[in-house]
């Protein structure tokens, strides 16, 4: 049943492209300057006054940004540019988008929006249809280039070319001249043009919707209605990232690809968790309303605390253990009785990244920011909400510059937070005791062996991958699971063990 | 001897309209924190400077007592001011003088019963250090229970009393008669009299002896504890939960305390000798059948769990504020403590329209509160009273204190009203209405929100189901034990007994529903 409805939508989707990329045709053979919008009624689809067509000709006159009708993949994807036929004898530039298009979640994210569960939360969040709720499509089109409501064929493209490479309004002919070769960084940036050619100009983009800013955010309220916790470790994600671009020539063929990648990845993360909470403790909140129908609008609308700051298992846990939750707590090493931990998951991938830098301040920040919220978690004043803003802003400047420097480095070698989990695993102390840390850990530990500096044997790297792998089921957050499952000291010891 | 008033409870004396009682709840709140800490901080009664021996009790008295009566007279109040500010416990042992006997229609086994039966009276044990889980709560929270006031406020007749220990005897600890019946200082000698019997009950209540046998105030007396109650500085805090404090459990006040071991006859079970001179007297004891009592005593459970509420944000709002906001204890234990499955069965069930994942109310006493709402003639719907608070709880996480106070007025005033509607109770005999009020306690059982509320309304509904004569005797027994064995009631102690669930895994909320659904009855076919 279920099958049949994703293939449904697929369908539909598919052929909204081709209904989308005929309606190109006609727009660019049909209309004339000037821009179709103007001009009602489009030829594409009735629309509203004042909304923007997306199809129509781009007018290169306008500043960047300021008419996103190069939006679409399809403004990419014409066969001879980057929507070729797959081969080996082109280069992978010319057929990226079909690689996209075939294998990327990202080209159906707006798909899932027409699903039984997506339909269930926009009804419990009361926001209308969840495939024309903004809230949703920040993330899962591109609405979030876009004032104006995209037209639902553009909704279609789920997160495209544009969400990750910038907005090609401004850069779209550009880059296909040959002064575009000539044009450095800054240059292109300034036209729109994201450059994602090392792990950390890729995992600031990802960060947006994976982690959240202020308009991309899956609070509480979105998750309690049914969305899933956002849980990003970039090297892992990247690792399972269906490539539409050649590694030759690029970051991958660094020997500390993917240690850089973790390294960066960790700073990265911890910096966009830190903006987050700046975003959601700042008063009043940036925020689209998530409020029901029937709250009224003369009560004040507030969100923090913002419950998906905090410690998923602080607050749902079973009441109904054997041992009374004081004795879990203090084995999770939880700050204090009946209080949930900041924001966990960063944390846990920060501490681990502890120690790889000399840059203190993330520490220090980090426990200053700690201190702060895990002391008195709930409603805060405008004072207190100062602080936490100032706090945040600072940890996230400071995991900025880690960010950087690690970048900036010549080579980054793991072996100390190898040498950190090791010591963790030996302790069995509190550090490694939450789902939050052992993950982390699992994640860390792929990315120092995958191919890293030990320099494996084919057999005993295939050792290595089955003992990793053994790791990431034992972690599986099974349903009906009273308490997320911990890293086991011996699984940990068999997996050292195939380590030369 | 008119009717009893039904104002429940009714303001203080000479406190007129909602913020005088506001106020007044706030006096009462200071009183209790002058004598003591409130349990937020887990203060130490040892650390703090000495209260007079009695004024927790006093104000517990004083809380009960105002509650209990009416002041219809003035010579009513003036006789209820002075028993608030004099009672005093007078301890078991004066009790025990008289109530031990094993025969005597007036002094009775009670207490021996009480004792014997009855775990309240046991109440202290488990402050002891001997107590595994009182050790590691006091390990946690860096106290002793049997000398912090906030333990003792609940598991000790007074707080006031010396140290508990194991050793401690029966009869000088533990919930005692007076915790219940209220200080007897003033009532004892004239209760030993034997014109007392057939006092009108406001007068017995003047004297401080709290009228148990009307169920808001059995209710309240009950949910003090049960609920919370910041008058008397009972609450049992997020912080002693989370320290190892059990959870306290939803309670129907009716079927508890028949199996808690009753200590007590209702007047149609006394003898016929002493049914007669009540009836010479023109004494009237309970005017509500026990189906209106437990509609009553769920929406005193009701009021209580929301006047907690109103009563912590006063607190939280207060200028040297003793508790901290949110006091997560107020809030419903499952709005956080539920397992993070997908499918989950919250999202299928839907949140009633109120914002997703931000806590509420406890949800437990809705079920039977919505159920006695059901059977005023008015009808309102309990979601649609307690709209106006429950809004502030979506607006902002916890709400805000100042706003909490305000928009609690509304239900609290509509909580009352429907008490005042049910208390006069209805004509012995009268079939038809018990059908009706069995049929909105099917009805709340069929639209309960989670198994507990189910609970609760099963315990109150499966006596009364399985007696009446509106549906046949094939068609109730099978209606009861199959609500009995989704909800894992013993079915041997249903009715009316224990409703204590059997520990399984809890049954689905959609099949629970599903089984509240009656057969027509069989008058209306």
């Amino acid at each position: 049943m279920r099958r049949q409805e994703q293939t449904g939508w697929g369908g539909l989707a598919a052929m909204g492209f081709v209904l989308f990329a005929a309606g190109m045709e006609l727009a660019r053979t049909a209309t004339p300057e000037p821009p179709c919008h103007l001009e009602p009624p489009c030829p594409l689809e009735s629309r509203g006054e004042g909304e923007v067509c997306p199809a129509g000709p781009a007018d290169e006159s306008m500043p960047g940004g300021a008419m996103p009708s190069r939006l679409g993949v399809a403004s990419c994807s014409a066969s001879s540019c980057h929507g070729g036929p797959k081969g080996t004898n082109h280069a992978v530039s010319t057929f990226a988008a079909t690689l996209w298009m075939e294998r990327d979640p990202h080209a159906r994210a707006s798909e899932v929006l027409h699903s039984g569960r997506s339909r269930r939360m926009a009804e419990l969040l009361g926001i209308g249809p969840a495939h024309q709720a903004r809230r949703c499509l920040v993330c899962h089109s591109m609405a979030d280039l876009s004032p104006t409501p995209l037209p639902d064929d553009l909704v279609a493209d789920g997160v495209g070319c544009a969400s990750c490479h910038g907005d090609p309004t401004a850069w779209g002919s550009e880059h296909t001249l040959d002064a575009w070769k000539g044009m450095g960084r800054e240059e292109r940036a300034a036209l729109g043009y994201r450059d994602l050619s090392t792990p950390l100009d890729r995992v600031n983009d990802c960060t947006r919707c994976h982690v959240g800013d202020a308009e991309h955010d899956v609070d509480h309220a979105l998750i309690a209605a049914g969305h899933p916790r956002l849980v990003f470790e970039f090297a892992a994600y990247q690792k399972r990232y269906p490539r539409h671009w050649s590694p030759a020539g690029r970051a991958e063929v660094g020997t500390d690809f993917k240690a850089r990648s973790w390294a960066v990845g960790q700073a990265a993360t911890l910096a966009a968790t830190a903006r987050l909470l700046e975003a959601r403790v700042s008063d009043p909140p940036a925020r689209v309303s998530d409020q029901p129908a029937r709250a009224t609008s003369a009560l004040p609308s507030e969100h923090w605390p913002e419950f998906a700051e905090f410690d998923c298992q602080g607050c749902h846990r079973s009441i109904a253990s054997v041992t009374p939750p004081a004795v879990d707590a203090l084995r999770s090493g939880w700050s204090a009785v009946g209080t949930p931990a900041w924001q966990p998951w960063s944390q846990a991938g920060g501490a681990l990244l502890t120690g790889s830098s000399a840059e203190g301040d993330v520490d220090r920040g980090l426990a200053d920011l700690r201190r702060l919220l895990e002391r008195h978690w709930g409603p805060a004043d405008q004072k207190r909400r100062g602080r936490i803003r100032l706090e945040a802003r600072a940890l996230a400047a400071a995991a900025d510059r880690r960010g950087e420097a690690i970048g900036a480095r010549d080579e980054v070698d793991l072996d100390d937070v190898a040498t950190k989990i090791e010591a963790l695993v030996a302790e069995g102390g509190p550090g490694i005791g939450s789902w939050e840390a052992a993950v982390q850990s699992v994640l860390a530990l792929e990315a120092i062996l995958d191919g890293g500096p030990a320099q494996l044997g084919n057999a005993e790297s295939h050792d290595v991958d089955r003992e990793l792998a053994g790791l990431r089921e034992s972690l599986r957050y099974l349903p009906r699971q009273e308490t997320p499952p911990t890293l086991r000291r011996s699984d940990f010891k068999r997996l050292r063990a195939t380590v030369p | 001897m008119g009717h009893r008033s039904h104002q429940f409870p009714p303001a203080l004396p000479h406190s007129r309209g909602r913020s005088s009682g506001a106020l007044v709840a706030l006096v009462l709140l200071r009183a209790a924190l002058m004598a003591g800490s409130l349990p937020g901080g887990v203060g130490r009664a040892d650390d703090l400077p000495p209260p007079p021996p009695t004024t927790a009790a006093s104000v517990t008295a004083a809380a009960s007592v105002t509650s209990a009566t009416t002041a219809t007279t003035t010579a009513t109040t003036t006789a209820t001011t002075t028993a608030t500010t004099t009672a005093t416990f007078k301890g078991t042992e004066t009790c025990v003088r008289c109530h031990r006997s094993e025969q005597g229609e007036w002094t009775g086994p009670a207490t021996t019963l009480h004792w014997r039966e009855d775990a309240h009276s046991r109440a202290h044990l488990a402050l002891a250090p001997t107590n595994e889980r009182t050790a590691a709560i006091e390990r946690v929270l860096g106290i002793e229970a049997r000398r912090t006031r906030a333990c003792i406020a609940c598991h000790s007749h007074a707080p006031a009393e010396p140290a508990v220990t194991a050793e401690t005897p029966l009869l000088h600890a533990g919930i005692s008669c007076e915790t219940c019946h209220g200080a007897a200082s003033a009532y004892l000698e004239p209760h030993a009299a034997k014109e007392w019997r057939f006092l009108p009950t406001e007068e017995k209540s003047a004297f401080g002896m709290h009228d148990l046998r009307s169920p808001a105030v059995k209710a309240a007396n009950c949910a003090a504890c049960h609920v919370g109650d910041i008058g008397s500085g009972r609450l049992v805090t997020h912080g002693m939960y989370a320290a190892g404090h059990p959870p306290l459990r939803p309670f129907e006040v009716e079927s508890f305390s028949t199996a808690l071991g009753p200590h007590w006859r209702r007047i149609e079970a006394k003898p016929e000798t002493i049914r007669a001179e009540a009836a010479a007297a023109g004494y009237r004891t309970e005017t509500a059948g026990p189906i209106d009592r437990s509609l009553i005593e769920g929406l005193g459970v009701l009021r209580q769990s929301v006047r907690l509420a109103t009563d912590l944000a006063a607190v939280a709002e207060g200028e040297t504020p003793q508790v901290s906001w949110p006091e997560l204890s107020l809030h419903d234990c499952r709005a956080c403590h539920h397992e993070l499955v997908l499918p989950s069965e919250r999202q299928a069930l839907g949140y009633r329209r109120h914002v997703p994942g931000r806590p509420t109310l406890p949800r437990w006493p809705l079920g039977l509160a919505g159920a006695a709402l059901r059977s005023t003639p008015e009808k309102p719907p309990v979601d649609d009273l307690l709209a106006p608070l429950l809004a502030e709880f979506d607006a902002v996480p916890f709400g805000t204190p100042r706003r909490v106070v305000v928009a609690a007025v509304g239900p609290l005033t509509g909580i009352d009203a429907a008490i005042a509607r049910l208390a006069p109770g209805r004509a012995p005999g009268d079939v038809a209405g018990d059908r009706a009020a069995i049929e909105a306690l099917a009805a709340a059982g069929a639209t309960a929100d989670d198994v507990d509320a189910a609970r609760i309304v099963a315990a109150a509904l499966l006596p009364a189901l399985a007696t009446s004569p509106a549906w046949g005797a094939d068609e109730r027994r099978a209606a009861c034990d199959r609500i009995a064995a989704i909800l894992g009631f013993d079915p041997a102690g249903m009715p009316p007994g224990s409703h204590r669930p059997a520990p399984t895994a809890a049954p689905d909320i959609r099949a629970v529903r599903a089984a509240f659904i009656l057969p027509a009855p069989t008058s209306a076919r």
